[in-house]
């Protein structure tokens, strides 16, 4: 009886305290995303060739753990196959986290691209002690001196 | 020269908008369903099957077993001691046998057991468990005929067996099911405990099967039932004598109605008395009384 | 949309690189397929549930980054990756991310 109670009390906090942290995260996300646009990562290898650039290895990464409605809620879905939803939004958090940080490290460097991003994503952990790691990383490019013929949109 | 930017696509392409709340409860409810459904038909089937396994099998098992388990104090007490008290209720069981619908290779054995707990049990073979906690509380040889005849109905009805069968068979499936791929072990309990509770709603039948078949043993025994249900008063009387208040009591009976094995002892007297009035067996004759040594054979266990 | 794992498309110009895009989907298969295979995995061979499940997964993945890709109006991804991770037992995510870009269209 006190176990299924001990249970319930985790299942309700990890639905409604994960579900506030969530709103919270997406929210300062969205927010740095927007303030960070006017910097570039891009998928690419091919940087442009018309100035000078400083080359820097930046990344950035955070390890997001899931809570115990979610894993709770992963292993129900198991059972019967098909999306496994609640996991969609921690990777996804991860992943825009993630690329944010690296974001920010290139920032320091005065970087005005950075190119060939890449990601890996691990888990941590077994059962409901689960978490996912996501490293985002890149070469950040400096322009060298003042000069800088790149355009910007 | 190429451009470079960074356009933000727009929220909800990676990540579903479904409800994870509504997704919860519809598949909680739908996992507890089938469970259910799982473990019935498991079990039916399980029991069905070990019920074509030959009694003389159950017996083979037993002997091996019951050295071993002896051993090991698991199943009973030494059989050289509490002589008397076995005979005795051996001879109940031999005077019953011819009362109860017996195939001819079952036999029974009566056993006796020092243990202090309020409980009596049948198990495979025709081998049978009373303790002493039990025969020290009941009044007359009628109600201990009553526990006996009950005892050796599940023998007949080859529940042990039906209940061993049905029991390996539903949890070889849910260990199946919850097994695989399964790390979180709160929704693997989840599901057990289901199948745990679906499974006594089996064992609830069993009981009261075996109450109506011992009932019509006893009654064709002494020509009444009175005393039959002295078992069930007592279980009951057990459980409101502890301090507590009616109401706490009430709801605690009803708790364990549903969690336990044995059915609500007020609905067993209660049916008791329908089945009685229903044959036209009558509920008052005269008890016949308990061997006058029982209390000092049984004080051999101290 | 023209996707591809190439870097620059050789007779294409690229007219502007529009950001990243990504795909992502998590999926699994129901606990009788698991079991299925749970066989399988004694004898060896291929598991066909899971080859098709992550087959479908990828397919989603990749139509939730070209759906990114639209939405912010390219018309072609370039050097796209695919990762894969297991994110719990029997659930596999799968992973596609690419430069969204908007190509010269002859």
């Amino acid at each position: 009886m006190n176990l299924t109670l001990i249970v319930l009390l985790m299942l309700a906090a990890g639905y409604f305290i994960g579900k506030r942290s969530e709103k919270r995260h997406y929210q300062s996300i969205i927010v740095r995303e927007k303030e960070l646009s006017g910097l570039p990562a891009i998928a690419s290898r091919m940087p442009p060739e018309d100035a000078m650039y400083q080359q820097h290895l930046v990344q950035g990464n955070i390890v997001v753990a899931s809570d115990y409605f979610k894993s709770f809620l992963g292993e129900l879905i198991k059972l019967f196959g098909g999306p496994v939803v609640p996991y969609e939004a921690l990777l996804d958090r991860g992943r825009r986290e993630a690329l944010l940080r690296m974001k920010a490290a290139a920032l320091e460097q005065q970087a005005q691209f950075v190119f060939n991003v890449k990601f890996e994503t691990t888990t941590i952990g077994e059962g409901w002690l689960r978490s996912v790691e996501v490293l985002a990383y890149g070469t950040a490019l400096s322009p060298k001196g003042s000069v800088n013929n790149a355009t910007l949109v | 020269m190429v451009h470079y930017e960074n356009r933000l696509p727009p929220e909800g392409i990676n990540v579903s908008r479904k409800s994870a709340g509504r997704i919860f409860l519809k598949l909680l409810a739908v996992a507890v369903v089938l469970v259910v459904v799982l473990v019935v038909v498991t079990t039916v089937l399980g029991s069905t099957l070990a019920k074509y396994v030959p009694f003389r099998y159950e017996t083979q098992l037993m002997d091996k077993l019951e050295l071993p388990l002896r051993d090991a104090g698991i199943l009973l007490d030494d059989p050289t001691q509490n002589v008397d008290v076995t005979q005795w209720l051996q001879s109940l069981v031999d005077e019953l046998t011819p009362l109860l619908p017996v195939k001819d290779d079952m036999h029974f054995k009566a056993n006796f057991s020092c243990r202090e707990d309020f409980n009596a049990f049948a198990t495979l073979g025709g081998q049978m468990v009373f303790n002493r906690g039990l025969l020290r509380v009941m009044p007359s040889e009628n109600s201990v005929a009553m526990v006996v005849a009950h005892e050796m109905a599940h023998v007949v009805h080859r529940d042990p067996i039906a209940g061993l069968g049905g029991g390996l068979a539903s949890m070889a499936a849910l260990t199946l099911v919850t097994g695989i791929n399964t790390q979180s072990s709160t929704v693997s309990s989840l599901l057990r405990g289901t199948g745990a509770l679906t499974q006594r709603s089996f064992s609830r039948k069993m009981e009261y099967a075996a109450d109506e078949a011992g009932l019509s043993a006893v009654a064709a025994r002494y020509g009444h039932t009175n005393g039959a249900d002295m078992l069930f008063r007592l279980l009951s009387g057990a459980m409101d004598n502890d301090g507590t208040s009616d109401a706490v009591a009430l709801t605690r009976r009803r708790l364990e109605q549903f969690s336990s094995t044995h059915p609500l002892d007020d609905s067993r007297i209660a049916a008791i008395e329908t089945l009685s009035s229903k044959n036209g067996w009558s509920m008052d004759g005269k008890l016949t009384p308990l061997p006058f040594n029982l209390r000092q054979w049984m004080s051999a266990c101290d | 949309m023209l996707l591809t794992n190439l870097e620059f498309l050789p007779d294409t110009k690229i007219i502007k690189h529009i950001g990243l895009v990504q795909g992502s989907s998590v999926r699994s298969k129901h606990v009788g397929r698991d079991i299925m295979s749970s066989f399988k995995n004694i004898l060896g061979g291929e598991l066909t549930a899971y080859t098709e499940l992550l087959q479908d997964s990828r397919e989603e993945a990749v139509s939730r980054m070209q759906a990114q890709a639209e939405a912010i109006g390219a018309n072609a991804i370039l050097n796209i990756r695919f990762s894969t991770s297991s994110i719990a037992a029997g659930a596999a995510e799968i992973y596609v991310y690419g430069s969204a870009v908007e190509i010269e269209i002859t």
